[in-house]
């Protein structure tokens, strides 16, 4: 430790070397942390915010290819479950097409029950099953376009011909995907002529332990029918909307690597520059006495904390960043989670070890003589 | 400006600041140099006779004064001007040589000439030239590091001579070599001088130097001292 | 005159371990650039390359996209024989109704996602032009037939000619391979309009009308036919409108691409500038010597900032090589705006390869700028002076 102030004056020997390897370290880790934490976000989600005891049952051929709204009886009258709702995609566009966030029809006496984890206040669960377009918006959406509770809304169809007028009564928190906004499933069929045809019926299952034997029967159930079904945990059900970012995640994460590895290289050269500079110096410590290992214990120490000023700094500003931005569909704002700060600062140390260890070593064990006689 | 004097500085001065001390390296400084005569400007370490040089090759400017050369004052020329003007009328040769490592002796020597309108074949006959003037036509195409100390000199000097310049200008030519190079290169510098009439002005601490000159300006704290002519020198340096 | 070239040339390479490294960062960060702009030419070529110039794509009025479009048989007999329409020899307008429709197919891994079952006539083919049957042969009218897009044929099961595939709610012999000119079409199921509208079981109605016009055919006012007509009511506009609206997943890729991209240059900017410094710092003497010698300032500037040039520039031909075995390798991604799947192929093109070499040549350029303008103003006096 009494070594720490000669390590930190070599730090600003060169205020501007620190400052730019400093700089392209924590500009590396920052690309590394946002990117790794997409595909990381999207996994935890799906581990998270799905329920263990919803399930989602829709027609096997396709969630387009819809089901009976009968089946909500049959369904309902099923062993374990607790309670059925329905839900039809609406898809209408707010302003641009661009701008689209997932919109839905649902069965309003169910909501509550359906999605207790979802936040939604007794106050705003009153008011949605009294007020016929009433609408539950979650906080992303809210947030987005400043919507208040109160204020009207219209979207404009895409699927169905129509436009729908709604009325905001409350919002979604909770592990709701932030970006939803529900709205009564009676309305629109009423004005879309009583179609009589719904997209998914959730289904609650009493206990988590049930969950496989309820698909079994409802599947089974349904089977060489008209609409045979496929049901499937509220987890998997989303997850088969994430598979088509698999390609953008994967990009990513390679994407991810590659800066890191770039980076690596380049505080590499500059750590090996910087040593190569001190040459004489560190000669001349070593003809005082100072033995190898600690020359290199310093030299190391210098590396490392620049790749960890780098990295913490890196890392940091992806935090602030990722909680600004969202990635729309299911999931909402990305925080950036625990562990991908760990991975940063792994590879921050990673990087500040591994490219000073080859020039540090060569230094501190070169013979003196040769270094002390060798012309800069 | 008179023609008899290729260098004239007149009242010069030259202040710098380091930090926040004051350093007053020449105070009020004149001489004049002969055409065509090889001097040395000598003192201890600290007398301003580097600075003084600096200011005579144009790569420095006079905090107060004059000085011009070859008829021409220098004085308050800006440093495009004056980069042009060294090209020109100055060859430079330095202490540690300052050639550059990744460039043959052949192309160290063309160096110069880049600045000048010459053709590359033109240009090859002046690089030839210099070399043989100095015995190393036969190392055109070694490298730096490839050359002796002495010849690596030699080098600096033909790259000093191969635009015909004004004035040759010296930084302590010897100070690296040993007693055998150092003298090789004073006589090389006498032989420039006396066969080709260069004028040059040598900074040296070198004693034996004080044979192969026709004058001595010492130097001391900023101030001339005094002014030898080489009969005296010669007098000096045998009775000592 | 200048500083010769070779100056520059041979001290990159005398400090060859450093030059490699930071020529190595900017190789890689091309090297991202070029990757992700390949994959946005790939998805904006496979959506865009479907469409022919003399093709119209007609819609509800307000629909976004195919798959969120209906209307009625009837609107569709009130245009199908407008003059504007090509006819074949027999007099068959060049009019495809067709009902394209999102669902589940089982991928080789057994994983299912959405990919788009499109119900057409026989006319189909004759409209859209670029689509052949390669394989096997056409569907047959009338029959649970299907022809499958070559996108499909190694990714999904039973996508082979005999098999059966199971998608929507039938099971459907599959008789042919058809490809698309490497356009979305490929990543389709083709099969009987009447088939497919019964499979989806939501009434029979149509969602789109591709049509080819007859040539030297007036289409604005068939634009604003398809719309005035009461008894139309629907919306046209010709395919390669249609498909640049339908950017939205290449975009949305390209944007991420870019910020990417540019804060991985920022940092390999940082790098290249670290390198340039330290360069000018070890050679000072040399740089004063220059200048001593008469070369102006503005010729030292000049030499330094084309060694960083050359650098980024060999770092930059480095990373576009790298790049280069990703052209015709073919991936899968979600469509945002049809939710289904869709196959395309990375594409690397000569106007990327410049736009890449321009984006190394900046990094070096921006790199190399601070550290070449203080070669420049350094004191001559005291570079001359320095170890």
């Amino acid at each position: 430790m009494k070594y720490a102030m000669l390590v930190l004056k070599n730090l600003t020997r060169s205020k501007r070397r620190t400052i730019l390897t400093v700089l392209s370290i924590a500009v590396s880790l920052f690309i590394f942390s946002a990117l790794v934490s997409m595909p990381a976000v999207a996994n935890r989600f799906l581990a998270d915010s799905a329920s263990t005891t919803r399930v989602a049952c829709h027609n096997k051929a396709g969630v387009t290819y819809a089901l009976p709204e009968a089946y909500k009886q049959r369904i309902a009258v099923t062993p374990h479950v607790a309670a059925v709702s329905a839900q039809s995609w609406f898809g209408g566009v707010y302003h641009e097409i661009s701008d689209q966030f997932p919109n839905m029809a649902v069965d309003p006496e169910m909501v509550g029950e359906m999605w207790p984890d979802w936040d939604i206040s007794p106050q705003a669960l009153h008011d949605f099953q009294r007020i016929r377009t009433g609408a539950l918006v979650g906080t992303e959406t809210m947030k987005k376009f400043g919507f208040r509770i109160g204020q009207q809304i219209m979207l404009r169809g895409t699927i169905y011909p129509f436009n729908v007028t709604l009325n905001i009564v409350g919002t979604l928190g909770g592990k709701a995907p932030p970006s939803f906004l529900l709205f009564r499933r009676d309305y629109l069929e009423e004005a879309a002529g009583r179609p009589g045809f719904v997209d998914v019926i959730w289904v609650k299952v009493d206990n988590s332990a049930q969950v496989p034997q309820v698909i079994a029967s409802l599947d089974e159930g349904f089977a060489n029918s008209s609409a045979e079904t496929l049901t499937e945990p509220e987890a998997a059900f989303y997850g088969g909307f994430l598979a088509g970012y698999r390609l953008f995640f994967q990009i990513a994460e390679l994407m991810g690597i590659v800066v890191v590895f770039t980076i690596g290289l380049v505080a590499a050269n500059t750590a090996a520059m910087s040593i190569r500079e001190r040459r004489s110096e560190i000669a001349v410590l070593r003809s005082i006495g100072f033995p190898a290992r600690v020359i290199l214990s310093m030299l190391l120490a210098e590396s490392l904390t620049i790749a960890l000023a780098g990295g913490l700094l890196g890392a940091g500003a992806a935090y602030l960043v990722l909680k600004l931005v969202t990635m729309e569909g299911v999931i909402g704002a990305i925080q950036m989670p625990a562990s991908v700060l760990f991975e940063a600062l792994v590879a921050a140390a990673l990087i500040g070890l591994l490219s000073a260890i080859v020039p540090a070593s060569a230094a501190a064990r070169r013979n003196i003589v040769d270094a002390l006689r060798a012309v800069a | 400006m008179d023609p008899n004097y290729v260098v004239e500085i007149e009242n010069v001065s030259r202040t710098y600041r380091r930090d926040e001390f004051e350093i007053h390296a020449l105070d009020k400084v004149t001489i004049r140099i002969p055409i065509a005569h090889f001097v040395a400007i000598m003192g201890p370490s600290g007398s301003g006779k580097t600075t003084l040089l600096n200011l005579i090759a144009g790569i420095d400017h006079p905090t107060a004064g004059r000085v011009a050369v070859g008829g021409e004052e220098i004085t308050g020329m800006k440093e495009r001007e004056l980069a042009a003007w060294r090209a020109r009328h100055i060859g430079l040769v330095f202490q540690f040589y300052n050639l550059i490592p990744v460039l043959t002796a052949f192309e160290n020597v063309e160096l110069p000439l880049l600045l000048t309108h010459l053709n590359k074949a033109q240009r090859r006959e002046h690089v030839e030239a210099a070399l043989r003037v100095v015995g190393l036509a036969d190392r055109m195409d070694h490298y730096p590091r490839q050359l002796s100390g002495g010849q690596e000199q030699r080098v600096a000097i033909a790259r000093a001579i191969v635009t015909d310049p004004t004035i040759v200008v010296a930084d302590e030519p010897t100070g690296d070599l040993d007693a055998a190079s150092a003298e090789d290169i004073l006589t090389l510098l006498r032989e420039l001088n006396r066969r080709f009439n260069k004028t040059i002005v040598m900074v040296t601490h070198d004693p034996r130097a004080e044979r192969h000159v026709d004058e001595v300006y010492r130097l001391d704290k900023g101030v001339l001292i005094g002014l030898e002519t080489n009969t005296a020198v010669s007098a000096r340096a045998t009775s000592a | 005159m200048a500083i010769p070239l070779k100056y520059n040339l041979r001290s990159l390479l005398v400090r060859r371990v450093s030059s490699a490294m930071t020529g190595g960062g900017i190789a890689l960060v091309v090297l991202v650039f070029a990757i992700v702009m390949a994959m946005v030419a790939g998805l904006d070529s496979a959506i865009e390359s479907g469409g022919s110039p003399d093709n119209m794509v007609v819609l509800r009025r307000g629909a976004t996209t195919e798959t969120v479009s209906g209307f009625s048989i009837a609107q569709y007999e009130a245009l199908k024989y407008l003059a504007s329409i090509r006819r074949t020899p027999s007099g068959e307008p060049y009019a495809s109704p067709e009902l394209p429709v999102q669902a589940l197919a089982a991928r080789m891994d057994g994983s299912r996602d959405n990919i788009v079952l499109r119900g057409v006539q026989q006319i189909g083919m004759l409209v859209h032009d670029k689509v052949h049957v390669v394989e096997g042969r056409m569907f047959k009218p009338g029959l649970s037939e299907v022809i499958v897009g070559r996108g499909l044929v190694k990714r999904y099961r039973d996508c082979t000619i005999g098999s059966t595939l199971h998608i929507g709610r039938g099971a459907w012999k599959v008789v042919g391979i058809f490809e698309a000119g490497g356009s979305s079409f490929e990543s389709e199921v083709w099969g009987d309009l009447y088939q497919v509208q019964k499979d989806s079981a939501r009434g029979l109605y149509y969602a789109v009308v591709r049509i080819k016009l007859a040539p030297g055919a007036d289409a604005p006012a068939f634009i604003r036919r398809i719309a005035d007509d009461p008894q139309i009511n629907l919306q046209a506009e010709s395919e390669a409108d249609y498909y640049r609206d339908q950017t939205l997943t290449a975009d949305r890729m390209r944007a991420l691409g870019m910020v990417v991209a540019i804060i991985m240059a920022i940092g390999a900017i940082f790098a290249a500038m670290n390198t340039m410094y330290a360069a000018v710092s070890a050679r000072t003497k040399e740089i004063g010597t220059l200048r001593a010698l008469g070369f102006s300032p503005g010729a030292v500037m000049l030499s330094f900032l084309i060694e960083s040039l050359i650098l980024a520039s060999l770092a930059g031909v480095v990373g576009v090589i790298l790049a280069l075995p990703v052209n015709g390798f073919s991936a899968t991604v979600a469509n945002l705006q049809t939710f289904s799947t869709m196959v395309f192929s990375f594409r690397i093109t000569a106007r990327m390869v410049f736009e890449a070499m321009l984006f190394a040549a900046a990094m070096g350029l921006l790199g190399g700028w601070l550290p070449a303008r203080q070669a420049m103003r350094m004191s001559v006096v005291d570079s001359l002076r320095s170890h």
